[in-house]
């Protein structure tokens, strides 16, 4: 009764078969075509790892240099050093190097071109 | 001529031409075998095309344990399962809007299509001894070889199987 049922149902037989050369040639086309899509995807993979690897280590990086910073801040105000007291000797470092310089004009000019902002108050006092 | 053990051994040797000479002999028989599920040529041929690239994968593990042709139809259920499984998920995603070929307001594909549209709808080892058993026509012995299951377990599957099916298609 079942295979009656079933029977309804016509299994057709193919007309006609691939041709057997040319599907073995697609065939080995579709094989090297998907292991080619493997590499690829196992490089950009790769890739992908690599980018995250190099971002966690550059993150942690810079969170050591920030901790760093913190922590020279720290020796720092552990020794008595602030802010102003490194203005200080910026501006005692200019002027002695332009009173020990045998040419002052070619010293001024070097500071100038470094950009060197205590230069800037050493001339105004000059001036004042 | 050699036989099919002598040939996988030659492929497992490295000799693709021995994995081309199985392709040979078996391409028929596994293009029939998904033509009478589908009645279409195209579908058949890529279905094939997917088996025998399974097999060129796997046949350098083939340990001998069974014979080729078993280890052949195991192949030809499971990828015939995993393509019905894609079909009708994009169904269900709506991704298959093309219109159907002219060919297939034939009746009979109709019915094939409702067929195995209810075949899809059964549980997996239903589906597979269904599917050997209508379009192979192979004996309950041979299924339960090919799915490594015993031979009364194969009837009463399909006797299940076939039992839902009434009852999905109303017959």
């Amino acid at each position: 009764m079942e295979k009656e049922t079933l029977h309804e149902i016509p299994f057709s037989e193919p007309d006609r078969f691939p041709d057997k050369t040319a599907f073995i040639n697609r065939l080995h086309d579709a094989r090297i075509e998907a292991g080619m899509r493997r590499s690829r995807r196992m490089a950009t993979i790769q890739a992908f790892a690599v980018l995250i690897v190099a971002g966690i280590l550059s993150f942690s990086g810079l969170s050591e240099e920030r901790l760093s910073q913190q922590t020279s801040a720290l020796v720092w105000s552990a020794y008595g050093i602030n802010d102003s007291l490194v203005t200080d000797y910026e501006y005692d470092l200019a002027l002695y190097l332009i009173d020990e310089s045998e040419d002052i004009y070619s010293t001024i000019e070097f500071l100038e071109s470094v950009n060197y902002q205590p230069l800037t108050a050493v001339m105004e006092e000059n001036h004042e | 001529m050699k036989n099919d053990d002598q040939l996988i051994h030659e492929f497992q040797n490295g000799h693709r031409q021995a994995f081309d000479e199985l392709v040979r002999r078996y391409l028929d028989s596994v293009y029939s075998f998904f033509f009478r599920l589908t009645g279409d040529e195209m579908e058949s041929e890529d279905m094939a095309q997917d088996v025998f690239l399974q097999l060129y994968k796997y046949l350098p593990k083939f340990r001998f344990e069974s014979s080729f042709t078993t280890y052949l139809y195991r192949i030809n259920t499971n990828v015939a399962i995993t393509v019905f499984r894609k079909k009708h998920w994009r169904k269900l995603l709506h991704l298959d809007q093309v219109p159907e070929p002219a060919t297939q307001t034939d009746d009979g594909v109709f019915k094939k299509q409702e067929l195995w549209s209810a075949i899809r709808r059964l549980p997996k080892q239903q589906q597979r001894i269904v599917m050997l058993r209508t379009s192979q026509q192979l004996p309950y012995k041979d299924i339960a070889a090919i799915l490594n299951i015993s031979e009364s377990s194969a009837k009463v599957n399909y006797h299940h199987g076939v039992q839902k099916l009434k009852s999905i298609l109303q017959v």
